[in-house]
């Protein structure tokens, strides 16, 4: 396939071209209830190609199928000779490379019939129903997947690599005595078809915390010192800091920009293994590295595709990213985390009289000054202890009550297994982790009941 | 090809359905008025539903290995669900305008010189306009094993327009249908964005409390979302509907009148049958405030006992889903300034952040992304901070007016229309 790519390469007349073409294999077992609602399979094969004329701009054209690759590059250089871009974008240099990251995966899912993903849903089902009686209807889906990915440029990168992941995602409803409460979760697990394998616990969990949430309340509202459960701490600072850090979005903090408490540091690391942001080369052929955004409150780097760094002057960091063929890359978070601090929860929940542990976010909305985080699931903290479960209720405050306000790390720091993604308008969804320790937070709003 | 696949299903003692969709889309981005990008969106896909044996599998693909796809849907009915579906056969189709040749055959220079005079026509010191201009060409076939082979060819031109403006925020706006725009709807973009800019230059407390609230078209289709759902047949079968026993009853305001309608001409949702090959129709699903129907497709219809309203959406991927075509709001009798002459104090919204999250039981709660206080009639300046909370189902049912100007967004068309006693919560 490269070798198709590197002939249709030849036919440009652009100044910069490139083409990345993917083919992926997905099977998806989805229930509702106990009701099987649909066992599919999805074949999805493209590419797309990008032409950069200097004194015009870029061009590209996106495609199903792979079979007309010349075309495809004539046509996008056409469509950049159309363009006026002024300045006409630059791209940083990267070194080209050729590498062929691709390894099977141990147990390669597309040799499984699809009639095993329903034996796996069907044993989750029947553990979830078994915990206890009071689940009383669930949502669960099983997908697998994977890509295969093939990327060429005029400059002499070649670059091939496979992936491959399993994710579950389950909403678990409990009901007794005219109560109903759910929990929801997802997870995802990168490998082949064992990796999907022995999941029943986690399943279990999210069905107990369904249970559990049955005797919740709703915390009355108020100002109150927060502690953020790792989860919780992860989806606060990607919807406070993530776009904001990613150098071609809407409005990038600057270098220097002080934004949060001296405990705050803040990193992307694609490296981190093995975890649904990692990445060894991103949609550009530039390698993925770690990066430190913020240290100490202040900061220091942001991230950067090719053309971003070349607007700015700043070095590549390896995060153009892709949602699919379908999109072009842009500079996207990867493994985005809060650095490891120091002590345990329980050090951090010390000295809070009345405050709120918070330990699932439903919803985390950044409106280009405040944060709200809609929360699922928590408890009260009463005299630096967790006391009653709580659930249902919406925690508000500026970007600086929020980072500034942290006064607290904990060194507890773990990478959260969900299946998260990370959406930026059209570029559409990347695959991404966060991770963070247990986070306290001095004081924010508490209130505004959900349903 | 779809001989192909319907012959190999049948091979295989299957029947089966499927859709083709295949659609061109150019995207031309200006930034100030430059063109700065210039991109094509081609895709083409297969949706193939097999049932064999009393159960069904699905299968999609991009490529074009008809074997492969086949044998992939027949591997899932192996242990698919029961396959609850009765296949139509070819029926009269209404005639609707889906494709409109000129604008088909556009020049790529002409949609730069539309976006140019859009973003001209917004520019100002201290504002960037971005243009993205759009032109799609597409064809959708369904076929079946019961004979049914039918589709449609289409268009669409879409004109988006985002204004950010040095006070701090971002204002969007566009126009979509199968023809070229006429002046009157570039006319009522531009103007309507300048009206919304207006409003912005000046800054205004938030008034906290329950107070009686303007959505614009934008921020009413939050408030309606919710509804649609609930409006399915999909979610009164899966329990999630709070109008399961509402037929034929008042649920919502008198004012509302909720239509969905696939055969209007030259809309985004415009189609003369759906995706399992049911010949469209205009529904009536809430009239008055009294709920007439819900919306299903075939596999949804079976299991409610009743026919499908023909409003299956298949995509290349996945399962056939319910889904609205052209979502219309019914006009109330209000001009917008009587509409603003409704509230003593209270709040103009244009959009909410966020506002995919209300849920299936419609309560929210969330934050103003652009927003205006109004006072006595006028607004005063643009709010920043404020939350608004309610049920999506009970403000529904508490519409103080409903405004006589409607506004397409994409395949939804909807007036503005004032809430009585909304949820306010000053931020900050």
């Amino acid at each position: 396939m490269l070798d198709q790519l590197s002939e249709a390469l030849k036919s440009s007349r652009a100044d910069f071209t490139d083409i990345r073409c993917e083919r992926a294999w997905a099977g998806t077992a989805a229930a509702r209830g106990r009701r099987v609602e649909g066992l599919t399979h999805a074949r999805d094969a493209g590419g797309v190609v990008r032409c950069l004329v200097h004194g015009r701009g870029w061009g590209s054209v996106s495609f199903t199928g792979l079979d007309r690759l010349g075309e495809m590059v004539t046509r996008a250089w056409e469509l950049a000779l159309a363009v006026q871009a002024d300045p006409t974008p630059r791209l940083a240099a990267v070194p080209a490379r050729e590498l062929d990251l691709a390894h099977a995966p141990s147990q390669d899912p597309r040799a499984v019939p699809l009639a095993e993903r329903r034996r796996l849903l069907d044993a989750l089902v029947a553990e979830l129903y078994g915990m206890d009686r009071r689940i009383t209807d669930l949502q669960l889906a099983v997908r697998d997947e994977v890509v295969e990915r093939w990327y060429a440029s005029n400059e002499g990168s070649r670059i091939h690599d496979l992936r491959s992941e399993g994710t579950f995602s389950l909403v678990a409803v409990a009901r007794e005595a005219g109560l109903t409460a759910r929990a929801v979760d997802s997870l995802a697990v990168r490998g082949g078809w064992d990796a999907l394998q022995g999941r029943e616990g986690w399943a279990r969990g999210v069905g107990a915390r369904a249970v559990a949430l049955l005797g919740a309340g709703r915390p009355r509202p108020g100002e109150m010192p927060v502690v953020l459960d790792p989860g919780a701490a992860g989806a606060m600072v990607h919807a406070a800091l993530a776009h904001r850090l990613e150098g071609d979005g809407r409005a990038p903090l600057r270098l220097g920009a002080e934004v949060g408490s001296p405990l705050l540091t803040v990193g992307d690391d694609p490296s981190a293994s093995p975890l649904r942001g990692t990445i060894a080369y991103d949609d550009e052929g530039s390698p993925a590295q770690p990066t430190v955004l913020i240290q100490s409150g202040v900061v220091v780097a942001r991230l950067h595709s090719r053309q971003s760094a070349g607007r700015t002057g700043e070095a590549p960091t390896g995060n153009a990213r892709a949602a699919s063929f379908r999109h072009l890359p842009a500079a996207r978070v990867t493994n985005f985390y809060i650095g490891r601090g120091e002590g345990t929860r329980d050090d951090l929940l010390t000295g809070i009289r009345t405050g709120l542990y918070v330990s699932d976010v439903r919803g985390a909305d950044w409106d280009g000054e405040r944060l709200a985080l809609t929360v699922g699931e928590g408890a009260m903290i009463r005299d630096g202890r967790l006391a009653e479960p709580v659930r249902d209720c919406i925690i508000r405050g500026t970007g600086a009550d929020w980072l500034a306000g942290i006064e607290g790390v904990a060194g507890d720091f773990q990478w959260n297994g969900a299946a998260s993604r990370c959406t930026r308008g059209i570029d559409g969804a990347v695959p991404v982790t966060d991770g963070a320790g247990h986070v306290r937070i001095r004081r924010l709003q508490v209130g505004g009941v959900t349903a | 090809m779809i001989p192909r696949l319907l012959e190999r299903i049948h091979r295989a003692g299957a029947r089966g359905d499927l859709v083709a969709k295949q659609d061109e889309t150019l995207v031309l981005e200006l930034v100030d008025g430059v063109l700065t990008g210039a991109s094509i969106l081609r895709e083409r896909g297969v949706n193939v539903r097999v049932l064999r044996e009393g159960r069904a599998g699905i299968a999609g693909s991009t490529d074009d290995d008809a074997e492969a796809l086949v044998a992939a849907a027949l591997g899932a009915a192996e242990q698919g669900p029961p396959a609850e579906v009765e296949l139509p056969e070819t029926r009269p189709t209404p005639r609707v305008l889906t494709r409109v040749p000129r604008a088909a055959a556009v020049a790529a220079d002409e949609l730069r010189f539309l976006g140019q005079m859009v973003a001209d026509r917004l520019a100002a010191d201290g504002r960037r306009v971005q243009v993205a201009v759009e032109r799609g060409v597409g064809a959708v076939r369904v076929a079946n094993s019961a004979g049914l082979d039918a589709g449609y060819e289409t268009s669409l031109v879409a004109i988006l327009a985002e204004v950010t403006f040095k006070e701090g925020g971002t204002l969007h706006g566009h126009v979509a249908g199968a023809d070229l725009p006429e002046g009157e709807a570039i006319e009522g973009l531009v103007d309507g964005l300048r009206r919304r800019l207006s409003w912005s230059t000046t800054e205004a407390v938030a008034p906290r409390g329950h107070l009686p609230v303007c959505f614009l078209p934008n921020a009413a289709a939050a408030l309606v979302t919710p509804a649609r759902t609930a409006l399915l047949g999909r979610s009164v079968l899966l329990g999630l509907s709070p109008f399961a026993d509402r037929l034929g009853h008042r649920a919502f305001d008198p004012g509302l009148t909720l239509v969905d309608d696939p055969t209007l001409d030259a809309r985004p949702g415009s189609r003369p049958l759906d995706d399992e090959g049911i010949p469209s129709a205009r529904t009536v699903v809430v009239e008055s405030g009294v709920v007439r129907g819900l919306l299903y497709d075939l596999e949804t219809a079976t299991r409610a006992g009743t026919r499908s309203t023909g409003h299956a959406r298949r995509t290349t991927f996945g399962k056939p889903l319910t889904a609205w075509s052209n979502v219309v709001v019914e006009p109330g009798p209000h001009s917008f300034d009587a509409l603003l002459a409704m509230i003593e104090d209270g709040l103009l919204v244009e959009s909410l952040v966020d506002d995919a999250v209300v849920g299936p039981a419609g309560g929210f709660a969330l934050p103003v992304a652009l927003g205006w206080r109004v006072v006595k009639g006028e607004v005063v300046g643009r709010v920043k901070g404020a939350i608004i909370a309610g049920n999506a189902f009970e403000l529904l049912g508490r519409l103080r007016g409903i405004g006589r100007e409607v506004e397409w967004r994409g395949s939804q068309c909807l007036p503005a229309m004032v809430v009585e006693g909304v949820a306010v919560v000053a931020g900050g």
